[in-house]
């Protein structure tokens, strides 16, 4: 399938890449997806795939913690509104 | 009659007995989050018909982005990426084979900050009234 909801700004991300070079890297992959909230794991793929240096050059200044500030924002607004509709 | 006093008359119907507030506590927060997703996903424009499409906040760290195409033959093509927030960078999970596991850059990364403040902005105003008036602030 064409996935192309990534590919127009402002409002999607990328086309997915798919990556033919290595079987055994898209194995570990899948198992990591398996297990994508096992951290350790993750972890120890990640260790394969990243890219400082590029990553260093695109980067915003920042942009990490403005990204937990908007979650916590809306984390705060949700339990607000729970605790609300629980003490009703 | 409120969410919560409805569901626990719900629940005493059927299992003679009063959900616990934590359950009832999760149920809202999946209900808010489903919400969320469905805001989330007019961010990337109108769906096709044989579309769907949700895009929510999970956690401090973690957004999901996730897509169904259903083809001629009505199979059902899916795609869930996790965009897992660190120090170090956002990283991409998918459970597509094939797809790398790696932390966004350049124009995916933009576009993906991006997204957020549309979402922050968006799911601030229509689900918890609260107007963003800069990133860092909102007012009830």
């Amino acid at each position: 399938m064409s996935i192309n909801a990534f590919n127009i700004p402002p409002t999607r991300f990328s086309e997915p890449q798919t990556d033919q070079s290595s079987d055994q890297q898209a194995d570990i992959r899948v198992e990591v997806v398996q297990a994508y909230d096992n951290v350790v794991k993750i972890d120890e793929v990640s260790i394969n795939v990243v890219e400082p240096a590029s990553f260093v050059e695109s980067a915003p200044v920042g942009y990490t913690a403005e990204l937990i500030h908007r979650a916590r924002n809306i984390a705060q607004a949700r339990e607000e509104l729970i605790d609300n509709r629980m003490a009703a | 009659m409120s969410k919560s006093n409805f569901v626990m008359a719900v629940s005493r119907k059927i299992f003679k007995r009063n959900l616990s507030p934590e359950y009832i506590r999760l149920s809202l927060e999946r209900e808010l989050k489903t919400m969320e997703g469905e805001i989330g996903a007019k961010i990337f424009g109108p769906l096709a018909a044989n579309e769907r499409r949700s895009f929510f906040n999970d956690s401090l760290q973690s957004w999901f982005f996730h897509q169904e195409k259903t083809d001629a033959l009505r199979n059902v093509h899916s795609v869930t990426l996790h965009y897992e927030v660190r120090p170090e960078g956002v990283l991409k999970v998918s459970n597509k084979s094939g797809m790398k596991c790696e932390y966004i850059t350049g124009q995916e990364l933009k576009n993906f900050i991006d997204a957020t403040k549309i979402y922050h902005e968006r799911v601030m105003k229509q689900i918890y009234g609260k107007s963003v008036v800069t990133d860092n602030q909102f007012i009830a």
